[in-house]
């Protein structure tokens, strides 16, 4: 089923707004302790037991290899300002930041090639990624009410 | 300046290895118990402060994005097996399926475009990145000590 630029665009932009009530809704915790000692407090506590250093491994080298194909793209589609979505993985969140440049991108792409659709996708393809989103989310909200409970 | 395919390739090649060897050099400590275990004593390990929290949510929704974005590509590109890589990234690591799907990705471009240039960057974007990966590395070893 081909997926048009705009339904992707909403999905992606859905995903960053929610990524950022998923990230900022722990990281508000450290907020008081200013810009300095919030960055302190956090990378200290990523490093307090191995699952937690890994998952910290794993973002970052995750986002080093995809951010290294932002820019071949921003630098093939023309697409300005890409060290940004980098300061803003860090000051933000990989997954805020992410999933913005994936929208400019589709802009950037549209104004290259008016065709609408951004592509294809099988049904099972769109079954599987609606089922991953459920899961992502509802793990989200538990995680959530762990640090505001 | 142009920057090949081979060159890109071999970059991510690198992070893959470093990524696994980061990885699992830390999930190692939960080895011992069993694979039933060991998922709960990692997924507990991850919960234990905001911060754990706050990465964990923040891998899993970038993981969202970038597996749309695969799935569009390996279907555009005729990559097969494209949901083998979200199973490697649930059961090896995310930062070490994405790299190798990087790397069939431009092999699937070559076979479509027979340029060996896998696209340009200017010398402060190799220098950033080159900064990047020290400060990844340097914070990997950090981990493992």
């Amino acid at each position: 089923m081909s997926i048009s630029r705009r339904i992707l665009c909403q999905a992606y932009g859905l995903i960053a707004v929610l990524a950022f009530f998923g990230t900022w809704g722990h990281n508000f915790v450290y907020v008081h302790l200013g810009f300095f000692g919030c960055q302190g407090a956090m990378w200290r506590d990523s490093l307090i037991n191995p699952a937690a250093r890994s998952n910290t491994v794993d973002v970052a080298f995750f986002g080093l290899a995809v951010f290294i194909c932002m820019i071949l793209e921003a630098r093939r589609l023309g697409m300005r300002g890409i060290w940004i979505y980098a300061l803003f993985f860090i000051i933000v969140g990989i997954s805020v930041s992410g999933p913005i440049f994936m929208i400019n991108r589709e802009r950037a792409l549209a104004a290259l090639d008016a065709n609408a659709s951004a592509g294809t996708l099988r049904r099972s393809d769109v079954v599987g990624l609606i089922l991953g989103a459920v899961v992502v989310i509802t793990y989200t909200i538990v995680l959530l009410y762990m640090t505001w409970s | 300046m142009n920057v090949s395919r081979r060159a890109v390739c071999q970059v991510y090649g690198l992070i893959a290895v470093l990524a696994l060897v980061g990885t699992w050099g830390n999930n190692i400590a939960y080895l011992p118990e069993g694979f039933v275990s060991f998922q709960r004593t990692f997924w507990g390990g991850t919960l234990v402060n905001p911060s754990s929290r706050s990465i964990t949510v923040d891998i899993f929704f970038f993981g969202l994005a970038i597996f749309a974005w695969m799935i569009m590509e390996a279907r555009r590109l005729g990559i097969r097996y494209v949901w083998l890589y979200v199973l490697v990234s649930m059961t090896v690591a995310t930062s070490v399926a994405v790299p190798v799907f990087m790397i069939n990705r431009e092999r699937a471009l070559a076979s479509r475009d027979t340029t060996s240039i896998a696209g340009t960057l200017s010398r402060s974007d190799v220098a950033g990145l080159i900064a990047m990966a020290i400060v990844m590395v340097a914070y990997t070893v950090v981990t493992l000590l």
